[in-house]
C-alpha cells in the first residue's frame, strides 16, 4: 500500500484512488475507535470519521511520502476534524463520557473490576492524554507515526505514551 | 528513573527502560509476547483494548457506500445521528463551507480592483497638452451697429447717477456725461456685462511636417478643421514638386475655440514647431468705449438744443456741429469694432511641409518601423509589468504572512481544544 501511495505523481489517478482504498479499508474502524476515544461520543465520532475520509480524499493527490507514512497522514486530517468538532462542542454543550461498556457474560468479576477501574482513570486523564491512548492502543499506530501526527519528535511521542501510561497504572493500582 | 534520565541531556534522547516499555507496548499490541516482567503491560494493553468503541454494522455499511461514490457531496448519509437520513448536528460544519471557498476569489477580485485603481490614477508621462493659460472671454454675439447704438440709448436712460436729472433725462435734456462716468464706476449693468473681462487678442504660428505626397491632404484635413470651428480661410498657398512641398495657410477661428482648432491642428502631422502670442487690448477697448458713450451723450445734447434753437444761425451753428460729432461717432465706432474683431478672432499661421519629414516608403510600413512599434510594445509591457509588480508583491507578501498567520492562529486554536 505505501509503495502505491509513494507512487511518482505522474502516476496515473487510478494508482491513487486504488491506494486511498487499501488505506480507507485498512484504517476505517481505527480512526473511528481514535475519535470516539477523543470525543467520547459515538455519534459525534462517526460524523468526524466519515469527514475526515471525505477531506483525505480530496486530498489524496496531494500526499507527498516524504512527509511520513499515509497512515499518519490519514490520522493528522482525523485529528484536526476532531479538533474542530472538539472546540465546537465546548462552546455549546458539555461533553458526556461514554458509559462503560457492559461487561462480558462471561468476564470474570476481577477482569470487570479491574477494567471499571480502569475506565474511571481514563475518566481522570486530560485530553492530551486521552488522544495519545486513542492513537497508541485504540488505533493501534506506532510511536513514529504518533509523532508525525501532533507535530512533535518521535522521543518527546515515546515519552508522552510512557507518562501517560504510567499515570494509568498509578490510578488503576490506587483503585485497586 | 531519574528526572534527569527522563529530561534526558542534550542527546541522552529516549532512556533504555522506556524504550524497551514502548517495544514491550508494541508487541502485545501486534499479539506477541512481551518480555518477562512485563506482563502488566500485556494486561494493560488488553484492557484498554476493551475500551475501544468498535464500529457498528450500520454505520460501516453507510460509509462505505459512501465511498463507493467517491465521497459525492449529495450522496453523504445521515451519519451519526443514529437515525438513517437524518443529517447529523455537526454534517453542515463539516461539510465544504461555503464562505471559505469563497476567499481565494474574493482576495483575487480585491488584488484585482487595487492593480486597475493604480494603473488608472498613475498620472501619464506623455501627457502634451499645453496649458495655455490664455484668458478667455465672452464671445460677442455679433450685434450690429444699430443694436449698439439700442443698447447704449437704453443704457443711457436707465442711468442711476442721474437721478437729479432725471426730469430733464426723460425729456432728453442736458445728459450729463460726468453722470455717464459715475455710472460706469458704480454701478456696471446692461452693456456693461461682457466688457468687466480682459479683451485680449491671440494669433499663434504652427509648423507641421510630413511626407511630400501628404502634404495636400493634410492641408485639405487644417481647411476642414478650421471650417468646423466656424472659422476661415483668409488666404491659402501650396507648392511643391515631387521631392519637396509647402503648404502655407492663414487661418482665423474664433478666439473661443482656438486651442481646440491647434490641437486637431497637431493631431494632422508631426509638430516641428509652435509658437502662440496674445496681447492684451483691454485699455484701449475701454478707452474706445469710453469715446463712443460720451459722443452718443453729445449726440443726444445737440440734437435736444436743435430743437429748442429760436434763430435759424443758432440751428446752423448746431447741426454743423452735429455732423461733426457723428463723424467721430463712425469713426468710434469702426475703432471699437476692429477692436472686437481683434479679440473675438485669432490668426493661426499654419505651415505645412515635407521638410524634416519621415521618408515615405512604397507600403508604409518598413523594418525600422516595425522595430520601433515593437520597442514601444516591449516598453508598454515593461511598464505594466513594473506597476503590476510593484502592487502585486506587497499584495503577495501580506496575503503569504496572513496565510500563514491564518494557519498558525488555526493550529493554535485547535490545540486549545485538548487544554481543558
Amino acid at each position: 500500500m505505501n509503495d502505491v501511495l509513494t507512487a511518482p505523481a505522474s502516476a496515473v489517478p487510478s494508482d491513487t484512488e486504488a491506494a486511498f482504498e487499501e488505506l480507507y479499508r485498512s484504517s476505517r474502524d481505527d480512526v473511528l475507535a481514535y475519535v470516539a476515544g477523543l470525543l467520547r461520543d459515538r455519534a459525534a465520532a462517526e460524523d468526524v470519521t466519515a469527514t475526515a475520509f471525505e477531506r483525505a480524499y480530496r486530498r489524496a493527490s496531494s500526499f507527498k511520502p516524504e512527509r511520513g507514512s499515509p497512515r499518519a497522514w490519514l490520522f493528522g486530517i482525523a485529528r484536526n476534524a476532531a479538533l474542530d468538532e472538539l472546540r465546537r462542542r465546548k462552546r455549546h454543550t458539555a461533553l458526556s463520557a461514554e458509559p462503560p461498556a457492559e461487561a462480558a457474560a462471561d468476564e470474570e468479576a476481577e477482569v470487570a473490576l479491574r477494567r471499571a477501574a480502569l475506565h474511571r482513570a481514563m475518566e481522570s486523564l486530560s485530553a492530551r492524554e486521552r488522544e495519545l491512548v486513542a492513537l497508541k492502543f485504540f488505533a493501534g499506530l506506532t510511536t513514529a507515526e504518533i509523532a508525525q501526527v501532533i507535530s512533535v519528535s518521535e522521543d518527546a511521542a515515546g515519552m508522552r505514551v510512557h507518562r501517560t501510561v504510567e499515570k494509568l497504572r498509578r490510578a488503576c493500582d490506587e483503585a485497586g | 528513573m531519574r528526572l534527569a534520565d527522563i529530561r534526558g541531556g542534550k542527546d541522552a534522547g529516549v532512556p533504555e527502560d522506556v524504550r524497551a516499555e514502548l517495544a514491550a507496548l508494541d508487541a502485545a499490541l501486534a499479539g506477541e509476547e512481551v518480555p518477562a516482567g512485563m506482563d502488566g503491560l500485556s494486561t494493560l494493553v488488553a484492557d484498554l483494548r476493551a475500551q475501544r468503541i468498535e464500529s457498528d454494522q450500520d454505520f460501516a455499511a453507510a460509509l462505505d457506500n459512501w465511498a463507493a461514490t467517491g465521497f459525492e457531496r449529495g450522496e453523504r448519509p445521515g451519519l451519526g445521528s443514529g437515525a438513517p437520513g437524518k443529517p447529523a448536528g455537526a454534517r453542515g460544519r463539516f461539510s465544504a463551507s461555503g464562505p471559505r471557498r469563497l476567499f481565494p476569489v474574493m482576495a483575487a477580485v480585491a488584488t484585482l480592483a487595487v492593480i486597475v485603481t493604480a494603473v488608472t490614477q498613475v498620472p501619464s508621462a506623455t501627457d502634451d497638452q499645453e496649458d495655455v493659460a490664455a484668458p478667455q472671454r465672452a464671445e460677442l454675439d455679433g450685434s450690429s451697429s444699430e443694436d449698439f447704438d439700442r443698447s447704449t440709448e437704453d443704457a443711457l436712460s436707465n442711468l442711476p447717477g442721474v437721478a437729479e436729472d432725471s426730469s430733464a433725462l426723460k425729456d432728453g435734456r442736458d445728459v450729463s456725461f460726468n453722470a455717464l462716468r459715475t455710472f460706469r464706476s458704480e454701478d456696471r449693468a446692461g452693456f456693461q456685462r461682457g466688457q468687466d473681462e480682459r479683451q485680449v487678442e491671440r494669433d499663434a504660428q504652427l509648423e507641421l511636417a510630413t511626407p511630400v505626397g501628404d502634404v495636400p491632404d493634410v492641408t485639405n484635413e487644417a481647411i476642414q478643421v478650421v471650417e468646423s470651428a466656424n472659422g476661415v480661410v483668409l488666404n491659402s498657398r501650396v507648392s511643391g514638386t515631387d521631392k519637396a512641398a509647402v503648404a502655407r495657410l492663414e487661418l482665423e477661428v474664433p478666439t473661443g475655440k482656438l486651442d481646440g482648432v491647434i490641437a486637431d491642428l497637431s493631431d494632422l502631422a508631426d509638430v516641428k514647431s509652435r509658437t502662440e502670442q496674445a496681447q492684451d487690448i483691454t485699455q484701449p477697448f475701454v478707452t474706445t468705449e469710453d469715446r463712443l458713450i460720451g459722443l452718443e451723450a453729445e449726440r443726444v445734447n445737440l440734437a435736444n438744443r436743435i430743437e429748442d434753437a429760436l434763430t435759424d444761425d443758432e440751428v446752423a451753428s448746431l447741426q454743423a456741429q452735429l455732423a461733426s460729432v457723428n463723424r467721430r461717432l463712425a469713426e468710434a465706432r469702426s475703432d471699437l469694432r476692429r477692436l472686437q474683431v481683434r479679440a473675438s478672432f485669432s490668426t493661426v499661421q499654419l505651415e505645412i511641409t515635407s521638410a524634416g519629414a519621415q521618408a515615405e516608403e512604397d507600403d508604409g510600413w518598413s523594418l525600422g518601423d516595425a522595430l520601433d512599434d515593437a520597442g514601444k510594445v516591449i516598453e508598454v509591457a515593461a511598464g505594466v509589468a513594473l506597476i503590476s509588480g510593484a502592487i502585486l508583491v506587497p499584495v503577495a507578501i501580506i496575503a503569504a504572512i496572513g496565510f500563514f498567520a491564518h494557519g498558525a492562529a488555526s493550529r493554535r486554536a485547535r490545540e486549545r481544544a485538548l487544554d481543558s
